[in-house]
């Protein structure tokens, strides 16, 4: 990947969100009480950089605020507090006729391949409506054929461009919305959970297009999974969310081998290991108890509540997130008491597939 | 003996676009107290198989014979099959929801699940076993949450209050069907934690139905690998993983991100599966299948063991001896058929 | 308790359940055409026969709608034309079904069978009408309230609270008599008795609940990751009402206004019959069926004949709407056992 690193006179970060806020309003209470209104802090301060051509990984569980932050970056929901600066333009403070220029550097692939696509459209409309969307981009009597380009590209047969999504397979219909977002050669591309729901045999061949996709056209990732599967394999660094807020943020290689926050860690131990050796030997963390309400997050670190290592000042303030004692220079940590590096060492899967390549002997 | 024998199961289902064949023939079988995983993907007819087995399937066409604790499960009356489920087979599945009604406390609905099979239980009786069985399953203040509905449950904990009523009379299988599929990671491995405990303390044997290779991993004793509702394979946990022998389980292993593997490195399986409403001719893996030969397309190969490793079984016509299996893996030189020659 | 999930049947298949044919045509690359859900909604339609027979019924209706002056010259009856002596009995009542009014004749004389033909022709006019009315208006106000939501959404469900709790057949009865003495006049049309006032009284009457199961729809449309998509792109939101919000909803409309169009026809019968809707001497099935009553003892076929006319259309679009229904959405009854 080339990332421009001390090009000074251009920021090298594509895209940078500056302390994301985003409170949602809700109503609770019974209908008879008089219901007040409460707050979800469904991301609280959050600041991330994403380089260009680098790919970045972001992971937590339901309601930790990752797809709400994907989406903030796109400006599909308004932030409550914060600036979403792309390519040196500060997206939040855009007119909506302003912003639709920017849409088309910046696209999103989606988790769900049946939700994602209009039923009752045609796959060539589908493709092809970035460009009925921006007429300027392509001619009206050009476009079938670059949407037939891009079917291709995606590995879809042009042939098929007059189907329905309900005539293509989960990897296929995935394909399609790849497609659809490349549409405008976009610089940015947000990737939420888009192969959790496909069947580990396509889950392959979707990641591998996006890697190829990705050398191709030197695009930006921002990739968002619930666990460290995925993205360990196709990330540069990995960003992990707990409650609306960034816990652990650093390279692959780093923060997945040696996590210093006890939830990364506890995240990477509790994905079952395709291994039944592994399975049999390793360490298992299991968290107690169930993610607190982001209503009324806890005091302090937010993951005091679940932690084997809180302590009482855990409670009283909030854990920066830093560069930790003993981490290399760009993996930042939000704990008061990081785990050693030794102490840290999740037992690395080794799938059965790879040992040949290492050496063992057959 | 088998705790439950499944034999040459098939079940279709009449829809208004054509006839699916979701189930074409599987036969497996769970000894007592063992785990047995059955892993498929979409369409696989994994969830289908056991639901038709115990009656389940609403509307489908079942054939087969399903020996349960030495009864024919197929053969029985609705009242039968009720009487063996709950009592004697608990059941669980990806959405706690659908199974739990919304406007009953949970602990009402685990007394009914109690009683419903033993009327002398008194209801106090009923109760206080709802409250011990939550907190066994994890649940904290249970004798508080006994008087919660549903909703007032996280996910996971929904999950634990099914298990809990799955296993409150302590049946001697319990069927989890894709248990911890909707639930984030670190409940899941709470809840798998969870199973391992339980099936220790009450030795009761698990089917448990899942399309993650990881979940099987940390839980199965053997497992049953299914593919356009056929078996490809069958294997104790360790054969499968480290000798397998089929060529769709290969492709399976080989498509697993894993660490250390670089980025666009992963080995897909190519194409897509068959649809369940054409008519299989050959073997159904053969159109994705690297190793595809001619006589594959025709004649769809027997389930047959594998010399030397009991209970393993693979429905493929590539050699099956170790020395066969080592020579044609080394002569492709393909990087992902280890499996077939790792020995450790 | 220990009863299976809703979907005991499979959870595998329930990605094929809604499209069976999805992988099949896509691998074996037989039709380069897509299949196109109306086009797999209309296959399923052509295999209902009860829907088909129904079908067969509504144009059998149409038909005689349309030819209704044929009719009228082939038996050499006009309409409203009286036959005193012909079709009057010497007491002055109607004539039973004879070789010369094959459906006899009613109090006035006129022959049955040339105005229950006509009589079709106002039945369906008001009903297609009126539906189309209902569900332009009653679809537009639902797509708007559903997808922009907030102060809009509130001013168009409390529009719908309030026509859903007046009274429809005194509102109906009150404008219609007031029309009848000073006409109604909207810019260049005035309106007086007659189809228009029939059309409007029901069109109004009848949005309500079709914005209703729309925004319904809208809503849960709206949340789809497609729209998403759509905004994604830079989609305008009324580019998004349009190609990805509207062709979702359509399905439900049309199943709505197939329904809708036998209750506009019984309601255009209803203010018939009450002597509020097409004034006489236009022929008309609810104003027949409320002249017939006072001889229903004398002239059975008075009575019989209109009153059949109407049911057995209003029963063959209900039935078609059924079967429409099926078709569009056929994971309704999704196993045949």
């Amino acid at each position: 990947m080339t990332v421009p690193t001390s090009d000074s006179d251009r920021d090298a970060s594509l895209l940078r969100l500056e302390d994301i806020v985003k409170h949602f309003p809700v109503r609770t209470g019974s209908a008879l009480g008089r219901g007040h209104r409460e707050v979800v802090h469904a991301v609280d301060g959050v600041s991330l950089a994403v380089s260009r051509g680098e790919t970045v990984g972001l992971v937590g569980e339901t309601g930790c605020g990752k797809s709400t932050l994907a989406r903030i970056a796109l400006r599909l929901i308004e932030v409550t507090k914060g600036r979403v600066v792309f390519d040196g333009v500060d997206l939040t403070a855009l007119s909506a006729r302003q912003l639709r220029t920017y849409r088309r550097e910046m696209q999103m692939i989606f988790q769900d391949p049946y939700g994602s696509l209009n039923p009752r459209r045609r796959v060539g409309s589908i493709i092809g409506e970035p460009f009925a969307v921006h007429g300027d981009v392509v001619a009206r009597s050009q476009r079938r054929r670059a949407v037939q380009e891009l079917m291709e590209l995606v590995g879809l047969n042009p042939e098929h461009y007059n189907r329905f999504p309900a005539e293509f397979s989960g990897g296929q219909r995935q394909r399609i919305g790849v497609a659809r977002a490349l549409a405008l050669r976009p610089k940015l591309l947000v990737c939420d959970e888009p192969v959790s729901a496909l069947d580990v045999s396509i889950q392959a061949q979707i990641v591998n297009l996006l890697a190829r996709l990705q050398k191709e056209f030197q695009l930006t990732y921002l990739f968002i999974a619930h666990d460290l599967s995925v993205v360990r394999h196709l990330c540069d660094r990995i960003a992990v969310m707990y409650l609306g807020q960034l816990v652990e943020l650093g390279p692959v290689g780093e923060l997945d081998v040696t996590p210093r926050h006890p939830y990364t860690e506890a995240l990477l131990s509790a994905v079952p290991v395709p291994d039944p050796d592994q399975a049999a030997r390793r360490r298992r963390i299991v968290l107690a108890g169930d993610v607190p309400s982001p209503i009324d997050p806890p005091s302090g670190c937010r993951f005091r509540t679940r932690c084997p290592r809180a302590r009482p000042l855990c409670g009283e303030e909030v854990p920066p997130l830093e560069v930790r004692a003993g981490s290399g220079p760009s993996h930042l940590t939000a704990c008061h008491f990081p785990l050693e590096r030794a102490q840290a060492r999740v037992p690395v899967e080794v799938h059965p597939s790879q040992l040949l390549e290492e050496g063992n002997p057959c | 003996m088998a705790l439950l024998e499944v034999l040459d199961l098939r079940v279709r289902f009449d829809t208004v676009d054509g006839s699916v064949q979701a189930v074409r023939g599987v036969s497996f079988s769970v000894d007592a107290g063992h785990t047995l995983g059955i892993v498929g993907e979409s369409g696989s007819g994994k969830s289908v198989s056991t639901q038709a087995a115990f009656g389940f399937a609403r509307g489908a066409h079942v054939s087969g014979r399903a020996m349960f604790e030495g009864r024919d499960l197929l053969a029985m009356s609705d009242r039968e099959l009720q009487a063996v489920r709950g009592a004697r087979v608990g059941m669980i599945f990806q959405d706690p929801l659908t199974s739990l009604h919304p406007m009953y406390r949970v602990g009402w609905q685990i007394v009914e699940a109690i009683r419903a099979h033993d009327r002398s239980i008194t209801k106090r009786a009923a109760r206080s076993r709802a409250v011990e069985l939550m907190g066994r399953v994890g649940i904290p203040q249970p004798e508080q949450r006994v008087d919660d509905y549903p909703h007032q449950f996280s996910g996971g904990m929904r999950q634990r209050v099914m298990i809990a009523m799955a296993m409150a009379l302590t049946p001697s299988l319990l069927i989890a069907d894709e248990p911890t599929t909707a639930l984030d990671p670190t409940v899941q491995a709470q809840i798998l934690e969870l199973l391992r405990e339980l099936k220790d303390d009450f030795g009761t044997a698990i089917i448990m139905i899942t399309h993650d290779l990881g979940v099987i991993a940390e839980i199965a004793d053997d497992v049953v690998v299914l593919y356009a509702g056929k078996v490809m394979e069958e294997a104790a946990v360790r054969n499968l993983f480290y000798h397998y022998h089929h060529p769709y389980t290969e492709g399976l292993m080989a498509s697993l991100p894993s660490a250390g593997v670089r980025r666009g490195e992963l080995v897909p399986i190519d194409g897509q599966p068959p649809s369940p409403i054409d008519p299989l001719s050959g073997c159904p893996f053969s159109p994705r299948c690297r190793y595809a030969m001619a006589e594959c397309a025709i004649q769809a190969p027997t389930l047959l063991e594998i010399p030397g490793e009991p209970r393993h079984r693979s429905a493929c016509v590539l050699p099956r001896d170790r020395a066969a299996r080592q020579a044609l893996a080394e002569a492709r030189r393909l990087p992902a058929t280890q499996g077939m020659v790792l020995d450790r | 308790m220990l009863t299976p999930p809703e979907a005991a049947a499979p959870r595998d298949l329930e990605t094929q359940s809604d499209d069976p044919r999805g992988h099949s045509s896509a691998q074996n690359a037989r039709s380069i055409e897509g299949r196109s859900p109306w086009r797999l909604a209309l296959e399923r339609l052509r295999r209902d026969r009860l829907s088909l027979v129904a079908l067969g019924v509504i144009l059998l209706i149409v038909l005689i709608a349309i030819f209704a002056p044929f009719i009228a010259k082939a038996t050499g009856h006009g309409v409203d034309t009286q036959y005193p002596t012909i079709g009057l009995t010497p007491t002055g009542l109607p004539r039973p079904p004879n070789s010369v009014f094959p459906l006899g004749t009613d109090d006035l004389g006129r022959t049955l069978l040339v105005r229950i033909a006509y009589g079709a022709r106002v039945s369906l006019l008001v009903g297609v009408l009126a539906t189309l009315m209902t569900v332009t208006i009653g679809a537009a106000l639902g797509l708007v309230a559903g997808y922009f939501g907030k102060v809009v959404d509130t001013l168009i469900a409390r529009a719908v609270d309030v026509m859903l709790s007046i009274p429809f057949l005194l509102f109906a009865i009150a404008l219609a008599s007031v029309v009848s003495v000073t006409p109604l006049h909207l810019g260049p049309f005035s309106l007086s008795k007659g189809i228009p006032i029939v059309v409007l009284v029901i069109g109004i009457f009848s949005w309500a609940t079709v914005a209703r199961i729309v925004r319904g729809q809208v809503i849960a449309i709206r949340s789809r990751e497609y729209i998403e998509a759509a905004r994604a792109l830079g989609a305008s939101s009324w580019r998004i009402i349009i190609f990805d919000v509207l062709p979702n909803v359509l399905p439900t409309i049309i199943v709505y206004a197939t329904l809708l169009i036998p209750v506009s026809i019984v309601a255009e019968a209803a203010l018939s019959y009450l002597g509020v809707g097409i004034p006489p001497p236009t022929a008309d099935w609810g104003s027949m069926i409320a002249d017939a009553q006072s001889y229903y003892q004398q002239a059975w076929w008075f009575l019989t004949f209109p009153s059949l006319a109407l049911l057995m259309t209003t029963l063959a679009f209900n039935i078609l709407g059924d079967g429409v229904r099926d078709a569009i959405d056929p994971r309704g009854t999704p196993f045949k056992s």
